[in-house]
Parts: structure tokens; sequence; C-alpha cells
């Protein structure tokens, strides 16, 4: 116990609502980037035969890209919140506010990527299907939304 | 391979599906009077460079191999696992080492019967040949080549070299299908084996081949066990195929059996294992991930390829339309 004391002080509590922010920004951040990084492969292979459907093919890259986001959001609001005279239960409540939106984030990120480089496939062979293809990928975002949203209740309520 | 390694593959391929020639084009060459009025409805295809050479030396043999020629190429370029493009070249590269074998033997001069194809060199292939050694073929081609050369070397049968790639080719293909370390491609591979066996063996019952015969030329790659095949050869040709009707390949074997004789027919054997290959990959369109869009090209185009050539020399032979598209191969649009 005594390393602990010296080794973080009074201020365990900021330490612990730190550790959130790092969470919700590090795991959506990781989701956002996995998904987008597929899709835009996918999307630069189509913009080389067919350099016209750029502009499409960029809403289904982007649609993975709102995780990190609400990741970053959630570690603003976390911040606002930390005070040099917080309670340690009070760090360990912010931290896990950072959860839910950093782990629906890092699972919904590949995967909304994967839907996306499917949607690619449609923009690909029947272009003027592709918005079927942006509603798929855009199913997947609801449960970044809900992780979002309930960090965001936590934190404001 | 992680299926998503792909992704950006199977795009392009869709991309490319676009450009295959579908139903509606195969009908209006079909209805065509003439084989020019045949060969006009390629303007529309990407083949349509090739249709003014094509009317007038009617030479569509060489456009053929130099769409699959350029098909391979662009594979290769996008695939990420090359040994996937290896594996379903593979038999381009064994009909080159044929060729260049018997040019070897035989002293002749066959450059014309080469297909440019695969992942090494014919120069890589011609010296290995040549040579018997090379830095750059992998062991199973040195395998092949030095199989070959062995037995010409002991009976100067030139025949002998047809046979032993023929089997090598398959055991080459299970192997490759291994390396690829994809989990599907092996089956589909002992599926395509088995086809090619089915297929050997009807045709050698029906010429009274001897057991002998039948051991060297199956393979032993394939799902069904090599000495059931033998076996099944040694009765005569109905009781084969109601045995051959206890295998997964059931309504394969029911749909090739003559209504006439109650044979199995090669020819309607070879037709049906065909398609149903083909609709195994038809399996492709609903998969966004994974090596199977990228081998169902490979083999949507080889059937495009087939089917162009049997309506161009129908016509320019004067079979009618019908006697043509019954021959016809499923398409993969």
């Amino acid at each position: 116990m005594d390393f602990v004391q010296t080794l973080f002080g009074d201020n365990m509590g900021q330490i612990f609502a730190a550790v959130g922010i790092v969470l919700a920004v590090v795991l959506s951040g990781i989701g956002s980037s996995r998904g987008v990084g597929i899709a835009g492969e996918a999307a630069a292979a189509l913009t080389k035969e067919q350099p016209e459907k750029f502009g499409r093919a960029l809403v289904l890259q982007m649609l993975p890209a709102t995780q990190g986001l609400y990741g970053f959001v959630i570690g603003l609001l976390i911040l606002l919140e930390i005070s040099p005279d917080m309670a340690v239960s009070q760090g360990w409540y912010l931290l896990m506010v950072g959860l839910p939106v950093g782990i629906t984030g890092l699972s919904s990120g590949g995967n909304q990527g994967r839907v996306s480089v499917a949607g690619m496939q449609i923009l690909a062979q029947k272009p003027e299907h592709t918005t079927k293809g942006i509603i798929y990928s855009a199913m997947v975002e609801t449960y970044a939304i809900l992780g979002f949203v309930v960090s965001l209740i936590m934190i404001i309520l | 391979m992680k299926d998503t390694a792909y992704g950006s593959s199977n795009v392009l391929i869709r991309v490319y599906e676009n450009n295959l020639l579908n139903r509606g084009h195969y009908d209006r060459m079909l209805a065509a009077d003439s084989f020019e009025d045949a060969v006009n409805v390629l303007r529309e295809t990407p083949y349509r460079n090739d249709v003014d050479q094509i009317k007038e030396d009617k030479n569509y043999d060489t456009m053929l191999m130099n769409e699959l020629h350029q098909t391979f190429d662009e594979l290769f370029e996008i695939s990420p696992n090359k040994a996937l493009i290896e594996l379903f070249g593979l038999r381009y590269a064994y009909h080159n080492l044929k060729v260049l074998f018997k040019e070897k033997f035989t002293d002749q001069d066959l450059d014309h019967l080469f297909i440019p194809i695969g992942r090494y060199d014919i120069s890589e292939l011609r010296q290995a040949v040549r040579t018997g050694v090379s830095d750059v073929l992998p062991q199973h081609y040195m395998d092949s080549i030095h199989e070959v050369q062995e037995d010409h070397d002991q009976y100067q049968k030139v025949q002998a070299v047809d046979i032993i790639l023929d089997r090598r080719f398959f055991t080459h293909m299970r192997a490759l299908a291994d390396e690829t370390n994809e989990p599907k491609i092996p089956e589909m591979v002992e599926n395509f084996i088995d086809f090619q066996n089915l297929s050997t063996l009807i045709r050698a019952m029906k010429q009274d081949r001897t057991r002998n015969f039948l051991t060297t030329i199956l393979s032993s790659s394939g799902s069904i066990p090599k000495e059931e095949l033998v076996d099944i050869a040694s009765r005569d040709l109905s009781s084969a195929t109601s045995t051959l009707q206890n295998t997964k390949y059931r309504s394969i074997i029911e749909a090739s059996v003559d209504s006439d004789t109650n044979e199995i027919s090669p020819v309607k054997l070879d037709f049906e294992t065909d398609n149903a290959y083909m609709l195994m990959m038809r399996d492709a369109k609903l998969q966004s991930f994974g090596p199977l869009p990228i081998v169902a090209y490979i083999y949507a185009k080889e059937t495009e390829v087939k089917n162009l050539r049997l309506i161009l020399s129908g016509k320019e032979n004067g079979v009618s339309a019908d006697g043509i598209r019954e021959r016809m191969r499923l398409n993969y649009v």
C-alpha cells in the first residue's frame, strides 16, 4: 500500500479518471482505424479502376470513423469532470464511464468496416444500389451509438 | 490468411465481373446468321478491339488466349495470395512442360503451342527441363520434371510424358492447395480431381482399358480412393453406375446416364461436372471476403472462353444454334 501511496500520492481519483479517458479514446480509436483502414483499402482499389466513384466510396469509408469521434467526445467530457480534490470513488466512476463507448467502439468499428467493404462491392457492380450498402453499414453504427449514449448519460446525470 | 485481406481484391473482381459476357450476348451470337454477324456482337464486349482482325483471319483462338493471359496477369497483380492464382493456373504450366519435353525428346520446334500463363516464366521452365536444375522453381515442379526425365531415360517413350505429367499435375495441385492456407480450397481441389478421375474412369471403361493402365493414369489425390475407382472399373458399366451413385456425386452421375443405353455417357459426364463446378462457384456471389470470388472469376473467365470458342467454331462450320446451345456450359453471371 505504501508503494501505491508513493506512486500516486493523494491524486488517486484523478489517475483513475485519466485511465477512463485513455480507454474511451484509445479503444474506440482502434476500432475506427481498423474499420476505416480496410474500407479505405477497398475504396482505393475501386478508385484505381473507376475514379468517378470516389465520392460514394468516401461515404462508405467514413462510416466507421464515427466511433473514434464518440470516444474522443466522452474523453473530453471526462477531462472536464476532473478536479484536484476528487474522491477515489469518483475516479473509479469516471473510469467506468469510458468503458461503454470504448468497448462498443472497438468491436463495432472493425465490423462496420467489413460491411462497408461489402457495400463497396455493390458500388462496383451495381452503383445504383449503393445507398442500400450505406444503410447496411449504418446499422452497425447503432451499437456504437448505444455505447456512446450510455457513457454520456453516466457523465451528465 | 485473414479473409479481410481479400477485401480490396474482391471489390476489383466485382468491377471485372461487369465485363463478363452475359446470356444476352450469347443468345444474340447464337441467333446470328453468319460468323461475321456473331463476331459483331463482340463489339460491345472487352473483345471489341479484335473484331476486325478475326473477321479477316478467323483466328479467334489467339484472341481468347490473349484474354486469358491478360486475366491471369491482372489477378496475379491484385491477389493478396499468389499461390492461389498459381494453383488455378497450374494446368497451363503443365501444358507448357509437356510441350517443352516433347520439344526436347523429338527435336521439334513447338513454339506456337506455348500458353504464356503461370507464375513462372516459360524460360525458367525451359531451363529446368533442359538442365534438370533450377534456382527459381519450387520442388514440386522439379519433382515432376525429374520423374519424366527418369522415365524417359529408362524407357524412351514420348507418350509417357503426357501420362506422367497429368498425374503429377493433380498431385501438385493438391499440394499447392494446402500451401494456399485457405480452409475451403483443398476441398474444392479434391472435388475437381474427383471429377477428372470420374471422366477418365468412364472413358477408360468404354475403351476396355486394363487395370494397370487405370492405376497409372488415375490420381490418388481426390476424395474417392484410387483403389475404389480401379475396383469399379473391373465391373461392367451399369453396375459401375450404381456403385458411383452411392458417392457424394449421386446427382451428377444420375444426370449423366444416357437414357437410350442406360450407361454413363462420357460427354454428358463432362458437361455435368463442369456445370456442378460452376454451381459451386456461384456461391462466391454471396461472399464479400475470402478467396472464393477470385477463384470463381477465374473459372467464369475460362468458361467464357470455352463457350465463345464453341459458338465461334460452331458458327464458322454452320452448326445449328440449338446444336451449339446444348453443348454450352453454364454461365457465371
